[in-house]
Parts: C-alpha cells; sequence; structure tokens
C-alpha cells in the first residue's frame, strides 16, 4: 500500500505538533515531512526539481501566518513552478478572513482548512489525493 | 410738432441731466430778458423823443412862417408871400408850403411830388394880426399859440417829409439791436465759462466718486479754488485718504485673519493625520489582537481536545470539570474576538445599497434564532412591508444583533413577546424592536453602545458585550441611529433609523460599487 507524502509549512511547533496528531488519525497512511519556515519549504521544493534528490511531495499544506515568507506569499512562489493539479496545496489558517481566503483561491487550493483543523474535514480534503483511493477510482 | 415735442424733450433730459447746462440756460434767458427788455426801452425812448423833435420842428417853422408872411399878408403883397414861401421849401425835408387869408383863400402855394414811401407830417399856424411881445415870447419857446381867431389874418399850413428823422431811427434800431445781439453774445460767452468753471470741478469730483466706487483709492482731485466747490474737492480728497486709510487697516486685518485661518487649518489637517493615525492603529490592532490571539486559542482548544482524547479515562470528575471549563471559557474567548473582528469588518466594509424589505428579514433573522432554542416559546409580532434602504449583510447583522438581544433577555419571562414594527417619533419614522425582557436602568443607556460594555452579569446573560457597538456602527454608516428605552423588569425598545430610500451617501457607494 503506497503512502500519501505530505509536506506540512508551519512555523509554530505547538501547531506542529497538534496537526501532526490529526494526520496521525488518518484513516489511509502519510508520510509528513515537515518545513519550519517558507525558506525550508522552497529549498525541498528547489532540491526536488532541480537536483531530483528529493521526491515531490503530493500535498503541500500550508500555515498562512508564519514570518517572513508568508503562507501566500510561500502559496505564489510555488504557483510559479507549480500548477495546481502538480502540487495540490491545502491552506491552515486561524483567520476567517475573506480577504485571505479570495486570495487562496486565486492562486489555486484545494482546501481552506480553520485551526483547530477539525479530522473529518481533513480527512475530506486529502482522501482525493492519497493513492489508495486514485487507485480505487481507477479500478472503478 | 412731434420734432418740436422730441427736441423739448431732450433739451428737458439735458436740463435735468447736467447742472452745467441749467446754469448755462439760467443765465442765458437773464441775459436775453435783459437786454432785450434794455433795447427796447432804449429804442422806444428814442422814437419818443425823435417824434418830439420832429413835431417841435414843423411847429416852429409854421410859427416863424406865419411871423414872417403876416406884413405881407396885411399888404396882400403876393410876391413877398411868395418869397417867404420859398424860402422855407428850401429845407430838403419840406414837402409843401400853404398860405391862405382869413377868409380861407389860397394866397401862396408850393409843393415837392409825392413819394408814397415816406410818411409826412402836417404842421398849421395862424397869422397873428397883432404881435405883441408875449407873443414873441411864445413864438421861441415853442408854447403852442393857438391866438385869437378873430385876431388871425390867414393861415400857413406846413407838410414835412419824415424821411430824415425814420432814417435816423432806422439806424438807431440797427444800432441797438447791435449792441443788443454783441451784449447778448458776450454775456452768453461769459456765462458758458462761468457755468463751465463751476461746474468742471463738479465734474471732477463726480469722475473722482466714479471712480473710487470702481476701487480706484488713489483718485486725487486738484483743488482750483477756496470757495464751496473747492473746499468740496478738499473734503473729497481727505475722505478718499480716509477710505484709503480704512481699507489698508481692513487689509491688514484681513490678512491677519486669513493667515490665523491657515494656521487654524494646519491644526486641524494635522490633528486629523494623528487622529486618523491613532484609528488606523487602533484598527489594525484590533484586527491582528484578534488574530494573533485566536492562534494560541486554538492551540490551546487542540491541547484539551488532546488531554481529552489521550488521558480522559485517567482524569476524575473534578479533573473532567476543570477541563470542561478550559475549553468554555476559549470559546467565550474566541466569540469575543470574534465580535471584535466583526466590528472591525463592518467598519471596513463598502456597502452595496439596495431595497431592503425590514419586515421579511426580521422573519428570517427570528427563524434562525428560534432554530437554536426550539423549546422557548416565544410570541413575535412583525409589521409587514416595513421598507428601508441598506447593505443587507449589515442590515441582517444588525437584526441578528438586536433581535438575539431581545431573544436572550426574554429568557424567564412567560409569556415572553417581541415585537417589531414602524412608528412616527417626533415626526421621523422610526423603526423599533420590543420586548419585555429584564429591561436595564436608563442611567447606563448610554454605556451599552461601547465595546465591551455589559449591564448583566455573564452567568446571567451570556454575550459578548459588542453586538450593540456593531449595531451603532452599521446604523451610523447608513446615515441613522439607534437608541434604546428600557426599564428594569418590563422590557427595552430599540428605536432605530435607518434611509427609506437613496440617499446622497448612498449614492456616491453605489457610483463606485456597480
Amino acid at each position: 500500500m503506497k503512502e500519501l507524502s505530505l509536506l506540512l509549512v508551519e512555523d509554530n511547533e505547538d501547531d506542529r505538533f497538534l496537526t501532526m496528531r490529526v494526520l496521525k488519525k488518518l484513516p489511509f497512511p502519510v508520510r509528513v515531512e515537515t518545513a519550519r519556515n517558507g525558506d525550508e519549504a522552497l529549498s525541498l521544493f528547489r532540491a526536488a526539481t532541480e537536483s531530483g534528490l528529493t521526491e515531490l511531495p503530493s500535498v503541500v499544506m500550508l500555515d498562512l501566518q508564519m514570518p517572513k515568507i508568508g503562507g501566500l506569499s510561500l502559496l505564489a512562489r510555488i504557483r510559479e513552478i507549480y500548477s495546481q493539479e502538480e502540487l495540490p496545496a491545502i491552506i491552515l489558517s486561524s483567520s476567517d478572513n475573506p480577504g485571505d481566503l479570495a486570495a487562496c483561491r486565486e492562486l489555486g487550493i484545494t482546501a481552506y482548512l480553520p485551526k483547530p483543523i477539525d479530522l473529518q474535514l481533513l480527512q475530506e480534503a486529502l482522501a482525493p489525493l492519497s493513492p489508495l483511493s486514485l487507485q480505487n477510482n481507477v479500478e472503478c | 410738432m412731434a420734432i418740436i415735442r422730441k427736441i423739448s424733450a431732450i433739451c428737458g433730459d439735458r436740463l435735468r441731466s447736467s447742472f452745467k447746462a441749467r446754469l448755462f440756460a439760467g443765465i442765458t434767458a437773464i441775459i436775453l430778458v435783459g437786454s432785450t427788455v434794455f433795447a427796447t426801452i432804449l429804442f422806444y425812448q428814442q422814437y419818443r423823443s425823435q417824434r418830439h423833435n420832429l413835431a417841435h420842428e414843423g411847429e416852429l417853422m409854421a410859427r416863424l412862417l406865419a411871423r414872417d408872411v403876416r406884413l405881407a399878408v396885411f399888404a396882400g403883397n403876393r410876391d413877398q408871400i411868395l418869397n417867404a414861401a420859398q424860402g422855407v421849401m428850401s429845407f430838403p425835408e419840406m414837402q409843401a408850403v400853404e398860405v391862405r387869408d382869413h377868409a380861407g383863400r389860397l394866397l401862396a402855394q408850393l409843393s415837392r411830388p409825392r413819394d408814397e414811401n415816406l410818411r409826412y407830417s402836417e404842421f398849421r399856424a395862424r397869422i397873428p394880426g397883432l404881435l405883441n411881445r408875449e407873443m414873441e415870447q411864445s413864438l421861441l419857446v415853442g408854447k403852442a399859440w393857438d391866438g385869437n381867431p378873430e385876431n388871425s389874418v390867414g393861415t400857413v399850413r406846413i407838410v414835412l417829409n419824415r424821411s430824415e428823422a425814420d432814417r435816423q431811427l432806422r439806424n438807431l434800431m440797427i444800432m441797438a439791436l447791435l449792441a443788443t445781439a454783441g451784449f447778448l453774445a458776450l454775456g452768453i460767452l461769459s456765462a458758458y465759462l462761468l457755468a463751465r468753471s463751476m461746474t468742471r470741478p463738479l465734474s471732477q469730483l463726480s469722475a473722482a466718486a466714479m471712480a473710487l466706487q470702481g476701487g480706484d483709492d488713489q483718485v486725487h482731485v486738484m483743488v482750483e479754488t477756496l470757495d464751496e466747490v473747492g473746499r468740496l474737492a478738499a473734503s473729497f480728497n481727505s475722505m478718499v485718504d480716509a477710505i484709503r486709510e480704512r481699507k489698508l487697516e481692513l487689509e491688514k486685518v484681513l490678512d491677519d485673519l486669513n493667515s490665523l485661518n491657515a494656521s487654524l487649518e494646519e491644526k486641524v489637517r494635522e490633528r486629523t493625520v494623528q487622529l486618523e493615525n491613532a484609528n488606523r492603529e487602533l484598527e489594525s490592532f484590533n484586527y491582528s489582537a484578534s488574530h494573533d490571539l485566536r492562534a494560541p486559542l486554538n492551540r490551546l482548544a487542540g491541547y484539551c481536545e488532546a488531554l481529552e482524547e489521550e488521558y480522559g479515562d485517567r482524569l476524575d470528575n473534578q479533573g473532567k470539570l476543570y477541563l470542561e471549563r478550559i475549553k468554555a471559557v476559549g470559546e467565550q474567548m474566541n466569540r469575543i474576538l470574534s465580535a471584535m473582528l466583526t466590528l472591525y469588518q463592518v467598519q471596513q466594509r463598502e456597502l452595496s445599497w439596495r431595497s431592503l424589505n425590514l419586515s421579511e428579514l426580521v422573519q428570517a433573522v427570528c427563524a434562525s434564532v428560534r432554530e437554536v432554542e426550539r423549546e422557548r416559546e416565544v410570541s413575535i409580532t412583525i409589521q409587514e412591508e416595513v421598507m428601508a434602504y441598506g447593505d443587507m449583510k449589515l442590515i441582517w447583522l444588525a437584526l441578528e444583533n438586536l433581535l438575539g438581544n431581545a431573544w436572550k433577555f426574554t429568557r424567564g419571562k412567560h409569556p415572553a413577546i417581541i415585537e417589531f414594527g414602524r412608528t412616527v417619533l417626533n415626526g421621523e419614522n422610526v423603526c423599533f424592536i420590543r420586548d419585555n425582557g429584564a429591561g436595564f436602568n436608563m442611567e447606563y443607556a448610554d454605556k451599552l453602545f461601547t465595546p465591551f460594555q455589559r449591564l448583566h452579569n455573564h452567568e446571567e446573560f451570556p454575550g459578548t458585550g459588542v453586538g450593540l457597538a456593531i449595531v451603532q456602527r452599521i446604523m451610523t454608516r447608513h446615515g441613522g441611529r439607534v437608541w434604546l428605552e428600557s426599564s428594569e423588569g418590563v422590557g427595552t425598545t430599540c428605536y432605530f433609523t435607518l434611509p427609506e430610500g437613496p440617499t446622497a451617501a448612498s449614492a456616491k457607494t453605489e457610483e463606485s460599487v456597480p
């Protein structure tokens, strides 16, 4: 059984811990890599595209409020390289600011999840992307 | 006639409009009348004296002739009579000479051919029979001598032509006329000069006054004389000086005022900028606070969940109660943060104006409120077709807060009554939401619209304390007002005003939001 590879970009340790905790509860296997800020995430992507040393994750999960490169500008940088089909993105935010939501939608996102993350919503967002469900779809 | 009337009208206008013309006309009329009367009198006097002289001369000649021919008539010497008559005829103005005896018989007659163009005067004298001393005297003095007809021996008759006299008279008349005309011309000229010299300073004054009126405060009138007009000109000049001084003073005051105004405006601008900055800071603080506070709060909620899931079975009842309380406090704080955000968003939102059926909105809001607490029985009365003009989302939010309050504060009332409608207060259309709930002391009414001001215990009536502040901001942004009337234990009525149709403010926003 193949697992869903996932990159979590989150600056706050508590949030990282709590998100990881929810991710572990998912009914399908996920392999999570973490980046503690935008720079780390960008260097990971650079490694994946330029050297091919690392594999590109299936999904990227972004915290909106981060120091230096925020989630929104990071998403914009990602979308300069990868389309939404190549690299789906899920936004994690404690803000319900409609402006943020609209800006993210504009750039192309799969889901916009409020914190604290609800297991049900996360599962609904990730399930279609998991290799398991893709296989299922193919079989159907 | 029409032309004469027109000319006289023009002259009348001229006389009315020009002092110079009036003065000139007056002086001219006086000179004209005066010189005419003078010339006429002079001429009449001359005419009279001429006539008198002629008469005197004629009579004298007749009498002299009568005396000269007396002896010849006595003697009946016709040659001598004729001789005397011829002597008389030698005068060029003599037309005819006639001598008759006492019975009227013609003794001698001489005459020249008559000229119809000339005028003639006839003189008669008796030829005295006796000539005494008295008669001799009266003869030369010219005293009429009628004598005694009994004593007379005959009569003489002479006819004089008046050509010389008439010529003299004519010359006299021409001279009089010429003199009059010259006098008149001189008079008119001097009248004109006088009028001009009198009115010129006046017209200069008038022109200067016009210039002054036109704004030229540098005008100066020449003072040419020391008479009344000159004094008038001098006082005009000093008046102009005074006006100029006054104007300068006024300009100075105005300048001071302007600079004061400018500095005041500058100050106001500075203060406004400061205030705007402060407001912006406050708003951004509000915004970032609600954001930044929410993240740790969410972490708190996440850890609560983790604790409950992983250690729930190891907590005793007291521990579980604490956990519940921690979660509840977190949720309350979350609500407050949401309310703060809403307050911020209400202030920032661009209004999209449209016509709203408030009655239907109230109906819908009530239904959603009722959905939360289905078990409560609340009687809600809604007046139909109450219309307003505003932003649907914000008005919904306001109604949600107001009806939510009414719902909340009627808890514990049986029956609970909520009423929505429109009424007229002081000639103004006002909407109201009335409840028979807990009410409050009106002393604290003004506190209610300040965020986080609460009049009730949280346990009694939970809430964020921001709801009415939100409502007030919404009404203010619509150009409306909101106020409360309440009495403790009896209930509260919330009044609010909203535009009933497009207003200047709404038109302005509508243009920018198509």
